[in-house]
């Protein structure tokens, strides 16, 4: 589930065509910023307007929403696996059972 | 049809109050999504593909009300994801009908009878649960993917009659739906007892697993056609007889998507229900910054040339309805004598 779309460096339409594409996508994203951090999280928002522009994120271990300015990123890796793909163990679609992670025996799996 | 007369009232003078204050947008119904997580997984569903951790998340009560405040809309409807399973969906309820809103529960009801019998919803005339129902047995079972959820929801339907409640039913219908069997569904939940039904053609959701079987716009206005043409007076819809001839392409309209605005996890949708082009902030924020030329047919959006879903064409249809005498006389006309 690592499959990556690098971005370039500080090159700023590649960055905003990455964050565009993380957006879109349903599943968790892993930011790296110039500081060398990296933020694990789903990609919920993002403000491509302005001078400000920002990335938001839900991250995945705390929960703490974070936003991450475009000049800040370097790279956007999709490591999570797409909720919205079809199931590669069985080829159903979504879930099964609900989408519900306090089902009981669901396991919420964390990709 | 099958709006109470307060609703309606309620409805209409919120109505006129916003065109005799020149307000060109105005918000209608609130859709407020406190969860996103739900215990089916329907095939046309594209609101619960999320990671578990984005699942887990709920709005606070104080969020919602902070949000339904703001916005200032007359009804406010709570989709979901499967709103039962919001922790704190009784108090929410309790203090929206308190704030004199009419609030409509989606539910797919597999959790109802169980809340009912727990006391968490007192009966309300401001109270209806709008319960999910795609059709009859078969079709319903298909369409959430789940043998026994039919006659779940019918077993809980029947309960919250008994104890008073208002109760309707919601139905999106797809490319597989066969008019007949449609018909006989309308009959049996008029039968059942609803107050009202409700029914909306399928969005092509990008994010649902079955991407075959929605409908496009001609296939749509053939359906609802089929369907509608010549219907008994006794099925009583919960919605505007002008959206149901819209949908029977009797009128045109063009779409309103500020007239059903989302607020969920992530904040204000833009610009509709269906579509998720980002999130703003704050209601005015959605409403001065959104790009709105940018949506409905007539903007060439290729994501809204088959659309004709309630929640983008409903409120065209309420405008309308205020908007001239010959609207006002035609809604009008359409409610007394139940002929679309
Ligand atoms: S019941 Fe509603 S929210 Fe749940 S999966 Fe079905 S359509 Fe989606
Ligand atoms: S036409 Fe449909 S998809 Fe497009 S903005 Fe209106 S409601 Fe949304």
């Amino acid at each position: 589930m690592s499959a990556s779309a690098r971005g370039a460096g500080d090159g700023g339409d590649e960055i905003a065509a990455l964050v565009e594409r993380a957006f879109h996508y349903r599943g968790d994203v892993t930011v790296r910023t110039a500081a060398g951090v990296e933020v694990v999280g789903y990609l919920f928002n993002r403000n491509d307007r302005g001078e400000d522009r920002c990335a938001q994120l839900f991250e995945t271990e705390t929960g703490r929403e974070v936003a991450i300015a475009y000049r800040d990123i370097r790279d956007v890796l999709f490591t999570g696996r797409d909720t919205a793909a079809p199931r590669q163990d069985t080829g159903a679609p979504g879930p099964v059972g609900g989408s519900d992670p306090e089902a009981p025996g669901r396991t919420a799996t964390t990709p | 049809m099958g709006l109470p007369a307060a609703q309606a009232w309620t409805v209409a003078s919120y109505v006129l109050k916003q065109r005799l204050r020149g307000r060109e947008r105005y918000p209608l119904v609130l859709m407020l999504e406190p969860v996103l997580r739900c215990n089916l997984a329907c095939a046309g569903c594209g609101k619960i593909q999320y990671p578990p951790h984005v699942l887990r998340r709920a709005l606070t009560v104080e969020q919602c009300l902070a949000a339904v405040e703001e916005c200032g809309a007359p009804v406010v409807s709570i989709p979901g994801g499967e709103p039962l399973l919001y922790p704190h969906i009784g108090e929410l309820v309790h203090e929206l009908t308190s704030r004199n809103k009419y609030v409509y529960l989606c539910t797919n009801a597999i959790r109802l009878k169980q809340k009912l019998k727990e006391g968490v919803f007192e009966p309300s005339k401001r109270l209806s649960f709008s319960v999910h129902m795609d059709g009859l047995r078969a079709e319903h079972d298909l369409s959430v993917c789940r043998d026994g959820v039919y006659d779940i929801a019918v077993d809980a339907i029947g309960e919250a009659l008994r104890r008073g409640f208002r109760v309707t039913t919601n139905t999106t219908l797809f490319n597989t739906a066969e008019p007949m069997r449609v018909r006989d569904f309308f009959d049996a939940m008029m039968d059942l007892g609803v107050e009202g039904m409700m029914v909306s053609p399928g969005y092509s959701y990008d994010a649902a697993p079955d991407q075959d079987s929605f409908l496009e716009r001609e296939k749509t206005v053939e359906l609802f056609s089929a369907i509608m043409e010549g219907k008994p007076k006794r099925w009583r819809f919960n919605q505007s007889p002008l959206f149901l001839q819209f949908l029977m392409g009797k009128r045109d309209y063009e779409c309103t998507p500020w007239g059903n605005p989302l607020y969920t996890i992530f904040g204000w949708q833009r610009p509709c229900y269906l579509l998720q082009d980002g999130y703003a902030a704050t209601f005015s924020e959605l409403m001065d910054d959104t790009q709105w030329e940018q949506y409905g047919r007539s903007s060439g959006n290729p994501s809204c040339q088959d659309c004709m879903v309630h929640c983008g064409y409903e409120p065209s249809a309420v405008h309308a309805t205020f908007s001239s005498w010959r609207g006002l006389r035609d809604s009008a006309v359409a409610t007394v004598t139940g002929r679309l």
